[in-house]
């Protein structure tokens, strides 16, 4: 690496707050966002995590949100906390070129839902052209660009629920060659009908009978929450946080992705997975047995949930019954594009707050994750280095590193 | 850093599937617009269309009856491309690990949601199956690409949807895995198929030609939606060499930016696409007056046609009038998430064979649209250095350098 990414910024809008502190303090009461949704012009009951409360014009008060759908709402409103963050203003942004990548799994899904209905049903000539203009899958990334004036490299990123790790990552990348600066980076995703039915129909999401059917690591699970958010971050150069004065929280030290397709056989994924992880720790030149903290993606597929388990087993060796594990899709669902950033937000915080949010679902012991210490209770932790992993449902996998030595 | 080259290109798109005759096409200025015969137009005001009208047969080329039965429109393009390519470049196997796949797409594939509201709209959702989950999110599109011909290297499979500028944005990111040593082949390129959603947004805006794209014609009536792919074969010089590969051109350097003023309009001044084109000449260390060709966005719309001319003359002063600039999309439209992809082979064909393609239809020049568009004829002149610009909604652009390579 030739420049540091330090993390100076964060913003998040979730189903347990927004603020990284509000949400963190919400999961080590052990709140969970996950409940029956109801779909009233449906008349349907799903499982998920959506953001019930959430209003743009509490972070964009005076302006015109016409021309946002959700997706864009969530983008904009998360990326201005984000920006404010790490000290940004809007006349900041004029000097500076700041770049986005901005994770997604659907991004307006519903919204393009809604536009072709609403051509079938009424005519072409009732589509509206400024709903047309969300129905591209950058449209959120666009919108925030237009919103916070950011004229840099405006890139999406798609890979299933890795989206939000990967997008970080190929803004670290970036950043660490010196090919850009300043780089506002996350993941975002609505919870929708269409998505939260086809998950549900295609057998990757609960049935929602009963709460408890989406669990992670539950050897009895039927699959996952869908959840719902935006969470972002500022990522920089040491020397511009330095240059700029502002204060750093994190620093990403490296970083690994890797696939293997679902129908690839256990050891290929197992093999797909690990190498993520090592490319990770290679590129931060640190050792797995420094590894203090390992946020994961399980979320209540029990295969994908089981693999990850026997990865952290294999990383973490003898040392797998004493590392934290953080599990957030407990509380918040799988929230997709967003969801590996929303694990790295946390894990800033605990680093702060030096407690573990509980995991609830060790309360009823039916857990196909033997190894890892998953406990019902919240309880103190420390450590410097964090492992975020995340394995996707695509078969996408994605590692990162953060650094949080004060030094 | 190694210089990363072009090895292989594949098509299918309005003109053709197989590269030969699809630049033989180009360079006689074919058309491939038609009657759309996809979906039913009698309710809206144009009729008009870029259909790849291609039979079963010919696609069996590269895709399997199975592969025809269950992949989605974009994918079996993507996938037909992506072989073409590979074939191309004379790679009849890939190392796994150490070869990559990014592609870029405008909607990646949106029959899917017209087959969800066609279902709801009919009382049949029940029968919505996995269908959609396995189909629908766009990184699914690279992960069949990627699975198919047995590629998991540079990170996994990933799809940027930057829109219109999609196909660029996937080469500048190859580009950069390679420089990295992080894969030693990357496919690359772009897909989007011909949907009703599409049409009907651009409908809406009253951006359709009814006709016939006439870029820079001062009786444009509008571009004309289309569908493709396209991919590219990238790899570092060294290892190009090491397997005695053919190579059209070196990829020497990109631009992106973004406008970040209108999610359809853009900046009428052209200033983010002037920002594209220096930073692309910049990376490149080739000086404006050193471009023997520009591959124009040119969709035919009056404001893309002078905000592109605009920016031009900004970046090449003196020898703006000069340099040849053509609009393939004069012949078989807006192939959206594939255009760029498709352009920037036709700029290494444009290297390689010692010709560039007209912009067709242009009878009456635009008065101010007063560059050398390369009028109704294909010229043969020697280029050794070509830009391909791409500008998309949510204000991206990206400004592609290729150059003649010499070992």
């Amino acid at each position: 690496m030739e420049s540091e990414v330090v993390i100076t910024g964060m913003g998040v809008i979730s189903a347990l707050g927004d603020e990284p502190g509000a949400v963190y303090r919400a999961r080590c009461k052990g709140d969970s966002a996950i409940r029956l949704h109801e779909f009233p012009e449906r008349e349907e009951r799903m499982l998920g995590a959506a953001i019930s409360s959430f209003d743009a014009e509490v972070y964009l008060p005076d302006d015109n949100l016409r021309p946002l759908d959700r997706a864009g709402r969530l983008a904009v409103s998360s990326s201005k906390l984000a920006l404010k963050s790490a000290g940004l203003r809007a006349e900041d942004c004029e000097k500076v070129e700041v770049d986005i990548a901005l994770g997604t799994m659907f991004c307006g899904a519903h919204t393009i839902s809604q536009f072709d209905r609403k051509a079938q049903v009424s005519g072409p000539r009732h589509a509206m052209p400024l709903e047309f203009a969300n129905t591209v899958l950058n449209a959120a990334a666009g919108q925030t660009a237009i919103w916070h004036n950011l004229r840099g490299n405006p890139m999406t990123l798609a890979a299933g629920d890795v989206s939000g790790l990967r997008a970080v990552e190929y803004a670290a990348r970036r950043i660490s060659l010196g090919w850009s600066e300043l780089f506002l980076a996350g993941g975002i995703d609505e919870h929708c009908f269409e998505t939260s039915l086809s998950f549900r129909e295609s057998g990757h999401a609960s049935d929602g009978s009963d709460l408890g059917s989406a669990q992670p690591f539950g050897r009895s699970s039927r699959g996952f929450a869908p959840g719902e958010g935006a969470a972002f971050l500022v990522l920089e150069s040491a020397d511009s946080a330095r240059n700029r004065g502002a204060d750093v929280v994190g620093k990403i030290a490296g970083w690994g992705a890797s696939y293997a397709p679902a129908e690839a056989s256990a050891d290929r994924r197992r093999r797909a997975t690990l190498y993520a992880v090592e490319a990770a720790l290679k590129m931060a030149n640190r050792s797995a047995s420094e590894i203090g903290y390992v946020s994961c993606s399980a979320d209540g597929r029990t295969e994908t949930d089981a693999l990850e388990a026997k990865i952290i087993g294999e990383v973490l060796g003898e040392r797998v019954g004493s590392v934290p594990i953080a599990v957030p899709a407990e509380s918040l669902g799988n929230t997709l594009g967003a969801s590996g950033v929303f694990n790295l937000v946390e894990a800033i915080e605990t680093s702060r707050g030096r407690v573990l949010p509980p995991f609830r679902g060790a309360r009823n012991g039916d857990l196909g994750a033997p190894d890892l210490r998953l406990v019902p209770e919240e309880r103190p932790c420390a450590f410097d280095l964090a492992l975020v992993l995340a394995c996707g449902m695509g078969g996408n996998v994605s590692a990162l590193l953060l650094s949080l030595d004060p030094d | 850093m190694e210089a990363v080259v072009v090895t292989g290109f594949g098509v299918i798109c309005p003109l053709g599937h197989v590269v030969d005759d699809f630049w033989a096409a180009v360079l006689r200025g074919e058309s491939g617009i038609s009657e759309v015969s996809g979906f039913d137009t009698s309710r809206y005001r144009v009729k008009r269309g870029a259909e790849i009208k291609e039979s079963a047969r010919a696609l069996h080329r590269h895709l399997s009856e199975p592969e025809m039965e269950q992949l989605g429109r974009t994918t079996q393009l993507a996938l037909f491309a992506a072989r073409d390519a590979l074939e191309d470049a004379g790679l009849s196997r890939v190392d796994a690990d150490r070869t990559g796949v990014v592609m870029g797409t405008t909607s990646g594939e949106p029959r899917e949601i017209e087959r969800f509201n066609d279902l709801d709209l009919s009382g049949k959702l029940n029968e919505l199956g996995e269908q959609f989950t396995l189909r629908y999110p766009c990184n699914q599109i690279p992960g069949h690409v990627a699975s198919s011909i047995g590629a998991f290297g540079g990170g996994g499979p990933i799809m940027l949807p930057v829109a219109c500028a999609a196909g660029s944005c996937a080469i500048t990111h190859a580009v950069d895995m390679l420089q990295l040593g992080e894969a030693d082949v990357m496919l690359a390129g772009g897909a989007d198929s011909f949907s009703r959603i599409t049409y009907t947004g651009f409908a809406g805006l009253m951006a359709i030609a009814p006709e016939r794209c006439q870029p820079f014609d001062l009786h444009r009536k509008g571009m004309m939606p289309g569908e493709g792919a396209a991919f590219l074969v990238l790899e570092r010089a060294g290892h190009a060499r090491e397997r005695g590969a053919r190579v059209y051109a070196e990829v020497a350097g990109y631009g992106l930016s973004c406008d970040a003023i209108h999610m359809t309009g853009g900046d009428r001044d052209g200033r983010g696409a002037v920002r594209a084109m220096e930073k692309a000449l910049s990376r490149s260390r080739v000086s404006p007056d050193e471009i023997d060709y520009i591959s124009a966005h040119g969709t035919g719309t009056k404001t893309s046609d002078l905000r592109e001319t605009k920016a031009v003359k900004q970046v090449f002063e003196d020898s703006a009038k000069k340099v040849p600039m053509s609009s393939v999309k004069s012949m078989f439209g807006h192939t959206m998430g594939a255009a760029s992809a498709i352009e920037a082979g036709v700029c290494c064909l444009a290297i390689d064979r010692g010709a560039v393609p007209p912009t067709m239809n242009l009878e009456s020049p635009d008065p101010d649209c007063d560059l050398d568009y390369v009028p109704n004829e294909a010229r043969e002149c020697e280029v050794e250095i070509a830009m391909s610009n791409a500008y998309a909604f949510g204000g991206a652009n990206a400004s592609l350098i290729l150059k003649k390579w010499r070992s």
